[in-house]
């Protein structure tokens, strides 16, 4: 008995045995799926499931716990097909093509800059440094085995500077396993494990559309990168670039962007607060950032969208800029961070 | 007669953690720490994981998979489930250079 596997968002497919696992038949078929321990181990080929059934053979409840599983998450190295699967995978994405490598990385810096966010900076090793386009992320492989997500808020043109290093953004999230120690022990000269870059989040430079660029809080590090990409290369393409946060102050690097401002003449900035205080002393726009876009671009439908924040904002961007903006779905790009409430 | 093979610049070590490096076909993980660099099999005796991926405490480098710890400075195995030590090479850093010995 044999199965169909498609792997979303490449489309690349493959068929798979009834006694063999899905690993076994991708690697057999030539399909670059993930993979570590190829054991149950280690979790490096977990991945979503979108359709379809599978049994799993046995493995470390690190690698895939019972919660995961019934999420629909799987373990292609010991997991069998029981009928048609499709499952998610960004690793195998030809788009970009650039190899994702695991790396040691060493905080470089630790600045604060607002009440919540930290702008992490950590040195790549310097042998084989690893390339990515403005707008892509990393995760962190944390010792229990799971992961957290973040965008490089520069652009890799600036990696040729040594050494190699790369910027994080990282937003508090009280009680998370990654962020309580960013935001209380960890330190300069600190090792920490990531693995990249990932995501299908980058400018498409074979367009000449204007930019509309979206961010709600720390999910303004990827569009910093792709600010700092087009000033590099010279993309002249105007873009308007609309920032929102609850407060003033969580418009963390608002003094960054006035700055970019002088130096891009394509480049808008508008700053949208949804909660300003009398003490705030806000004279700017108000409201909910994506709505912003939107009173101003009631026509979308020839540009190019780019957002990156909290699901709801991005969500409800998109859902609106199609429906009532004309906006060609295609044109809406958005890395889908579920934002893993980091516990 | 020298049996030191030039692997790499010593700016290619990374301090606090393992580089996996491949002279003459071996696979190596070299890890550079606050008193010197040591150079251990990279792939560990135990199950199909890579060294230099591990964490490093101390003088030992926990694997990935399974958590096996291994001492950098011999491979022997400090904490199971490995039971075979990984193959330590002897390793001199000269001139801006990383020298392994493949003859030992």
């Amino acid at each position: 008995m044999t199965h169909h596997i498609s792997v979303e968002p490449s489309g690349l497919r493959f068929q798979a045995l009834a006694d063999e696992t899905l690993l076994s038949a991708a690697i057999r078929q030539g399909v670059g799926m993930p993979y570590g321990c190829k054991d149950g181990a280690c979790g490096s080929c977990k991945c979503k499931k979108i359709s379809g059934t599978v049994i799993h053979g046995p493995h470390q409840d690190k690698a895939l716990s019972a919660d995961e599983e019934a999420q629909g998450l799987v373990l292609t190295c010991c997991a069998t097909a029981q009928s048609d699967v499709v499952l998610e995978s960004k690793q195998v994405t030809p788009e970009g093509g650039l190899p994702v490598k695991k790396m040691p990385v060493r905080v470089a810096s630790l600045e604060k800059k607002s009440h919540d966010v930290i702008v992490l900076k950590l040195q790549l090793p310097a042998n084989d440094v690893m390339k990515y386009h403005a707008g892509q992320y990393i995760e962190f492989l944390l010792r229990d085995g799971s992961r957290r997500s973040y965008s490089m808020a520069n652009a890799p043109h600036t990696l040729e500077v040594a050494p190699p290093t790369v910027e994080l953004h990282i937003r508090h999230m009280p009680g998370g396993k990654f962020t309580d120690p960013v935001f209380t022990t960890l330190k300069e000269k600190d090792i920490l494990r990531a693995e990249g870059p990932y995501g299908s989040f980058y400018l498409r430079e074979d367009s000449d559309k204007p930019i509309v660029l979206l961010a709600s809080g720390t999910g303004f590090a990827p569009i910093k990168a792709l600010i700092e990409h087009m000033q590099h290369r010279g993309i002249t393409r105007p873009a308007t670039l609309y920032w929102g946060g609850r407060r003033p102050s969580d418009l963390y690097m608002a003094d960054l962007v006035e700055a970019r401002l002088a130096e891009m003449p394509n480049l808008r900035y508008v700053p949208v607060i949804s909660n300003a205080e009398a003490e705030d002393n806000w004279t700017g726009r108000t409201g909910f950032v994506h709505q912003a876009v939107l009173q101003d671009f009631p026509d979308l439908s020839g540009h190019q969208v780019y957002a990156c924040g909290a699901p709801i904002v991005v969500d409800s961007a998109k859902r609106d800029y199609v429906a009532r903006g004309g906006l060609p779905e295609e044109e809406f790009y958005a890395d889908a961070f579920t934002s893993a409430a980091d516990k | 007669m020298s049996n030191w093979i030039d692997v790499a610049a010593e700016a290619d070590l990374f301090e606090g953690a393992g580089i996996a490096f491949a002279p003459e076909g071996q696979d190596i993980a070299v890890f550079k720490l606050e008193d010197g660099v040591y150079a251990i099999n990279n792939l560990c005796s135990h199950g199909n994981a890579k060294l230099c991926d591990g964490f490093v405490e101390g003088h030992n480098v926990e694997c990935p998979f399974h958590q096996a710890l291994f001492d950098l400075r011999d491979g022997s195995v400090r904490c199971g489930p490995a039971t075979e030590p990984a193959k330590s090479w002897p390793v001199k850093v000269e001139g801006g250079r990383v020298y392994l010995n493949l003859a030992s």
